[in-house]
Parts: structure tokens; sequence; C-alpha cells
């Protein structure tokens, strides 16, 4: 192990290798900030290059681009509210507001300073753990993860704003959304009206770009009067430091870890994560009615979380081959390019190359702080551009981001007309984020609860049986009722808080 | 190992693929009457699967090694989504000029059409090469009572109620499970997974007894110790898994493999497709191709046009007859 570590060291620090983290964590940062261009469409334009490197310098490259096109998508979420990729949703709805309020600086800080810490103990706990969380990550079986993912979906209830029923409504519409499509079970077509394009089910991104950006558009253009997207208060600080995240400390490392925890297990992927720390952090929070309005822990919890997914995800795609989103997916591809055989042995015959990715994760988080401390100052003036210019030039990158996904039109018509339902539902006042967090779990939820019941034979109990399903669930009632029972406890005893 | 450059040619100009499948559709209508230049254009192939995965990325290589044999440059163009069925309407759809191509493993073409509505066959297409494939197999986990395909069989008498895993309700392992089950009686439990590799984790992790899937994926696995693969769908065994049987060889009338190859829409004209066929046997023939295929996990075998759409059109009977029992 020791041998393998110098090894690695010795691959990362060669000076052709450093040019290479910093041009990857360039490219990805622009592509994570443009909206509608995502780390996805940088990682895969830019692996045809790695196959003249060696697998070293490859796997260095990509892994720039990926940590910083991952916090990057951070930058469009909080500036223009749109997500470059779904593990940053949770971002916008804190992002956005506190650009609305002109501090979209301090809000692009503090994401920057919640991803790097994120992304480094991400990366040590790749170091460190990896051999074991790729055998706690095998236990995640049917039932546990439709644990996990209910417990998910609980969230819902406490992002669903001033009224309840309206964010039932919101969420119930994202689990229609998410059953569209071939069924994962039986194979039969659902609600495709025989329209083959449908039998793939309705892309997430191309909703996300629809209910955030356009509809974000649409709403603007509504408003029409005002000159610029945003008018700048002109009070916030220019300059973040470190002790600006301390208040935030606690929140950062528990974000993280719930990050590396849940990036470890198969098949789930960031965006659960940054929902889960999210919520975990509201509830702890002092401070929770902010959450949703402009909260800076929100985006500290957000940002780390997703960041804290980027390495930890890469264990059950080295060790079992499942990559736990699309860019882990062109990581696998990469490296199978290069010759390397995802599994179980990967860490015992190639180590050298595993602390090489290992490191070179390190190396590319604090590239990427660097280069971030200074390009902030200028993606910052992106909202400093007149509404009638900037509106139609995202408009259209959003859409050209749109097609890209499938190399079609119909992604671009899916945009659009889920622009035009966000638009209905900012006037009418429905919250999207639980339409968001149905979208993305209806799926996991949808088939690992079949899954599970078919192994039982249709008894639920099944997911009571099993320790990790069990703990979830419990973990469910929990957040679901310690508030009813908290209020019920201080009405009784007003003065014991 | 690899002819580089001409692979990131290839990629670079994803982006301005779809500006030449218009040119191309456009400039077509003029081009009819000139088939002996051909090609005097680029050519496109569409795959309908995302770029990166192992169809797109045998391909592409495909693509590259072709390019030597035509003036014209050859691009690969990703049309993923429904499980490869718009990719492949796409392309069964497309002018049939020999300038827009498809090339795809056997799932969507020989037995999504038996399962879903989709407005395309087997029959829409005519062959230009077949390049290679892999066969399917059952694993279980090294502690599993079943040693061999015979301890397998016994349970047919018994009460045992097999969970088994495969990677997606359809689809060829799912239907190798299907005929393999239904010819034995075995009693089981069908637990659909999205893909293979979370096949291949499911039973790492004892979430079910047996498995479907290609083989190759499992390979390893099978080094750490932790599956054993108890019998091939291939015709006979094969030299990268020692030891390991045929059903055939078994006495089990089971065969069934996951094919790649390159077709043209059915009325391409012959003279067109001669042309196509010459380059991509060559291309496909290389040494660097072959190469390449088995680092992928699949057995090379190079098939000229008319035998590979003989096996697809055998295999979707199969396949069909299957799926729809």
């Amino acid at each position: 192990m020791v041998d393998n570590f110098f090894y690695a060291l010795s691959a990362v620090f060669q000076w052709q290798n450093i040019l290479l983290i910093f041009l990857g964590t360039a490219i990805g940062m622009v592509f994570g900030a443009l909206p509608g261009l995502t780390v996805t469409l940088a990682v895969t334009l830019v692996l045809p290059f790695t196959f003249d490197l060696s697998p070293e310098s490859g796997i260095i490259l990509l892994t720039g681009v990926y940590c910083a096109g991952t916090y990057a998508g951070s930058i469009s979420a909080i500036l223009i509210n749109t997500p470059g990729t779904p593990s940053s949703a949770a971002t916008a709805w804190d992002g956005y507001p506190l650009t609305q309020k002109g501090r979209s600086f301090e809000a692009l800080s503090i994401a920057l300073h919640a991803s790097v810490i994120g992304g480094l103990i991400s990366a040590v706990a790749l170091i460190f753990f990896a051999p074991m969380l790729a055998k706690t990550a095998l236990a995640f079986g049917p039932p546990e993860r439709f644990a996990l993912t209910f417990f998910g979906l609980t969230i819902i209830a406490r992002v669903s704003g001033n009224s309840m029923s309206k964010g039932f409504i919101s969420a119930l519409f994202g689990l229609l959304i998410a059953s569209v499509g071939v069924d994962p079970i039986m194979g039969v077509p659902r609600f495709s009206f025989n329209t083959f394009y449908l039998y793939g089910g309705i892309g997430m991104i191309e909703v996300f770009i629809g209910i955030f950006a356009v509809a974000e558009i649409f709403n603007q253009i509504g408003k029409r009067a005002e000159a610029r997207v945003l008018s700048k208060s002109g009070t916030q600080k220019k300059i973040m430091r470190w002790k600006d995240i301390v208040p935030h400390y606690w929140t950062v490392v528990k974000s993280s870890v719930i990050g590396i925890v849940i990036g470890v297990i198969p098949g789930t992927g960031g965006s659960i994560a940054s929902f889960i720390a999210y919520d975990e952090a509201k509830r702890s929070s002092k401070e929770p009615e902010k959450f949703g309005k402009g909260s800076f822990e929100g985006i500290a919890a957000s940002e780390s979380a997703n960041n804290g997914v980027t390495a930890a995800t890469l264990i059950p795609t080295l060790t079992l081959g499942i990559p736990g989103n699309t860019v882990a997916a062109i990581f696998l591809g990469a490296l199978l390019i290069h010759g390397l055989t995802p599994g179980p042995q990967l860490f015992v015959n190639q180590g050298g190359l595993m602390y090489t990715i290992m490191i070179s994760f390190i190396v590319a988080n604090i590239v990427m702080y660097v280069q971030g401390r200074f390009a902030l100052k200028w993606f910052d003036k992106i909202i400093d551009i007149p509404a009638g210019i900037m509106l139609p030039v995202i408009l259209i990158m959003c859409l050209v981001g749109a097609y890209t996904i499938s190399n079609s039109l119909n992604s671009v018509i899916v945009a659009l007309i889920f622009g035009a339902i966000g638009y209905a539902m900012i006037k009418f006042e429905y919250p999207t984020a639980p339409l968001v967090i149905a979208i993305i779990l209806g799926s996991m939820v949808e088939e690992s609860m079949r899954q599970s019941l078919i192994l039982s034979d249709g008894s639920g109990m099944i997911f009571l049986t099993r320790p990790i399903s069990l703990v979830f669930f419990m973990l469910t009632v929990f957040v679901t009722f310690s508030p009813f029972v908290i209020r019920q406890w201080r009405k009784r005893n007003p003065k014991a808080i | 190992m690899f002819k580089k450059s001409s692979v990131h040619k290839a990629a670079a100009r994803l982006r301005k693929v779809s500006l030449i499948a218009l040119v191309t559709a456009a400039a077509a209508v003029g081009a009819a009457t000139a088939q002996a230049d051909f090609p005097t254009k680029p050519i496109t192939i569409i795959v309908p699967y995302n770029p990166g995965g192992g169809t797109d990325t045998t391909g592409r290589f495909l693509a590259n090694e072709a390019e030597k044999h035509f003036s014209q440059p050859v691009t690969v163009v990703n049309r993923a989504g429904a499980s490869g069925t718009v990719g492949t309407a796409e392309a069964a759809a497309a002018k049939p000029d020999g300038y827009t191509l498809y090339f795809s493993a056997s799932d969507a073409l020989v037995t999504t059409p038996h399962s879903l509505q989709v407005p395309y066959s087997v029959d829409d297409f005519r062959g230009i090469v077949g390049v290679s494939y892999a066969p399917s197999s059952i694993a279980v986990r090294t502690d599993s009572p079943w040693e061999t395909l015979e301890d397998l069989l016994k349970e047919a008498d018994t009460d045992t109620v097999i969970d088994r895993g495969h990677s997606g309700a359809g689809g060829v392992h799912h239907t190798l499970l299907k005929s393999l089950f239904l010819e034995t009686g075995i009693k089981f439990r069908d637990i659909p997974f999205q893909g293979g590799s979370k096949t291949i984790a499911a039973l790492r992790g004892g979430h079910v007894d047996l498995i479907g899937g290609t083989p190759g994926a499992m390979v390893a696995a099978v080094e750490a110790g932790e599956v054993r693969v108890l019998a091939l769908s291939s015709p006979t065994s094969l030299d990268a898994f020692p030891g390991v049987p045929s059903f055939k060889e078994k006495g089990l009338d089971i065969v069934a493999t996951v094919e790649w190859y390159l077709l043209a829409p059915k009325d391409t004209p012959d003279d067109v497709v001669a042309v196509l066929e010459e380059g991509f046997m060559k291309a496909a023939s290389s040494d660097e191709f072959k190469a390449f295929t088995v680092t992928r996990k699949q057995e090379s075998l190079v098939r000229n046009g008319e035998d590979i759409m003989t096996k697809l059109k055998g295999d979707s009977e199969f396949f069909g007859k299957i799926i729809k029992k």
C-alpha cells in the first residue's frame, strides 16, 4: 500500500500532470457554470483526448473536469436558477433567493468553500475506506434501497413551503412523470401513447432545464418592467474568507459524510445526498425558517454533500462496475478503454493507479479552490448584464443544452413544455422542490419496492426484518414525527426550552 | 495499442454531426444518380446508445478502422433513448442511400420488437457486416450449493424456488433464463435489475441466487473468487472461459448470443452495399479491431452481410417464440 501511495504521489506531481489538473478544472468550471452545458457533457468531450495520454494522465485530467464541473453546477444554480446537475438543485433553492437579494457573491463563495471541503473529505474517505466501503455497498439489496429512497421521499414534506397540500400535489405530479415509460419490472410501456420516444421515460435533465431555467426566464419576461435580471444592492462583502464558513463547519462536515455514505451505495448518486443533507441541516438548524429563502447554511449543506459524493461514488464504480451517476459512468468507460476492468481485484491489481485517482482528487480540489477564488469575481458579473441581452442568451443555451442530451428535438420540446408548467407553478405558488425530488426518486422507489416484494412473495415484512432497511424506516418515522412530538412537548412545558 | 488520433477526430465531430446529417439528407436528393462514385460525402453511423458504453466504443473503433478504406470520413452519431429503440427506429427510416448506417447490439432489434410496439423490425434492414458476439450465461456465488449445471438441473424435482436476476425484462439474458426454466420446470422468482452490473452486484451481495448475463462482465468477480459461471449460451464452450460448458454440450438446446453488427436500411441499392461491405469487412477483419473487441469481452467473429442477416432473422424468430410464451 505504501509503495502504491508513493508511486501515485510521484505520478500526480509531474509537471505535465499538474498542468492537466489545472486544465481539467478550468474546463470543468466553465462547462459547469454555463447554463445548459453540464459536467457530463464536459467529461464526454474531454474523454477522447485522454486516449492519447497514459492511463494516469488521462484519469487525472478527467478528475479535474469532474470535480470542478460538479462544483460549478452551483454557479449557474445560484446566479440564474439553473442547476447544472440534478445534485445542485438544492443549491438553487437558497442560492437564487440570495442572488435576488443582491448577495450572489457571498452565496458563490460559500458554495466554493463547502464544495472544496466536501471534496477533500470525500477523497480522504476514498483513500482510507474504499475496500471496506465496497463491502458495505454490496449489502444494499432491493429492500435496503427502497428504505433509503423512501426516506428520501419524506423530505418532500419539509420542502413544501407554506402549503402542505400544494407540496403534495407537486410531488404526486412528479411521481406521475417518473412513471412514464417502460416499467422497470415487466417491461410494459406506461403513459407512452405509443410515441416510442416516451418508452425511455421523460428525461430528468430536460425537465430540470424547463422547470428551473425556462420557467424563470418566462417569469422574468412576465415582470417586464425591470431593466435587469436582478438589481444588486452593492452592500455585499466582496471578500470571503475561511472564517466565514466556520459557523457552518458542523453542517459542512455532517453533509460531507452524508454525501460519502450515500455516494457509496451503488446506483443512487449525488442528488439524493444533497437533498438529505439539506433536510438534515434544516432540521437541526437554529434558523430553519431561512431555508428556501436564502440560507447560507442550506447552500453549504447541499454543496458539501454533492461534492462529498464525487470521490465516494467512484467506490461502487471501481469495485462493482456500477456508476452512481452519469459522470462516473463515463469515468468507467475511460477505465475500460485504458484496459482496466472494474471489479473487486482492481485495488489489488492496479493499486498504483487507484491511489493516483485518489490523490488527484485532493489536488484537483485544491486547484479548484484557487481557480474559484479568481473566477468568481468574473462569474458574478453575469448578473450585471441587462436582462434584455441575458435572458435570450440563457434561453438559447438552455435549449441547445437540452438538444445535446439526446441529439433530438424531442428533448427541446420536453424542456419547453416543462418551462410552461414551471411558470404556471410559480404563478400559482406551487413549490417546485417536491416535484424535483419526486422525479429523481420516483423510479428508484418503484423499482426497489417491486423487486423486494417479488423476493418476499408480496410480504411487506421484508422491509422490517432486514437490519439496514429497518434502521432507515425508523429514521423515516423519527424525522417525520419528531417535529409534532417536540411541539406538543413544548406546549406542555413552555418554560423548558 | 490504439490508433488514437482518429478516435478523437471522430469525437470532435460529434457536435457537428447533426449538421452533417442535415447536409447529407439535403445533398442525397441530388446525388442519387452517381452511385458508381460512392461514397462522395461523409458516411454517418447511428449508434442507438450513449457515448462511452460498449456498443458505442466498438462502433467508433470500427468507424475509425473503416475510414482507411473509404475516401470519405465515417462518423458516429449517438441517438440514445428508450433502450436503443429511438436510434433503431431512426436508422430504419433513414434514406436508403448508404450514407446513413446502423451499428448496434442484438437487444433493440432482435428482442424488443417482440415485447414492445416499435415502428421497425429486423426485416427493415439489410446486412453489411457482423463484427463480434458475446454469449449469455448463468452464474451463481461460489458459496452456492450448485457446483455445476447438473446440480442446478436436479432442482427440477424439488420445491426449491430460485431467485433469478437479470438485466431487464425482454432482453437477451432474460430470454435465456426464461427458456432454461421453461424447459427444466425449475421454480423461480424473477427479479429484473437495470443493467448487467447491478445484477452482478445483487448476486455478490446475496440478494438473488442465480443470474443470467454476459460472462465477460463477470470476469472480475470470477477472478476474485466470488462468482462461478455454470454454463454458457454459445453453441460451444469458449477459450475465454475455461472449464465452463455450453448448454448445448450438456444436452439443452439453448443458444442465445448478443451480436454486434453494422446494417443499412433495407432498400439500400446492391452496388452501394457491395462497396460498404468490402470496406467494413476489411475494417472488422483488421488485427487492431479484433484486438479491441477482445478488450470489450466480445468474441471476434466476422460475418458478411448475408450471414449476419440470416443469423439475426433466426435469432429474432427464436427470441420471439420464447418472449411470447
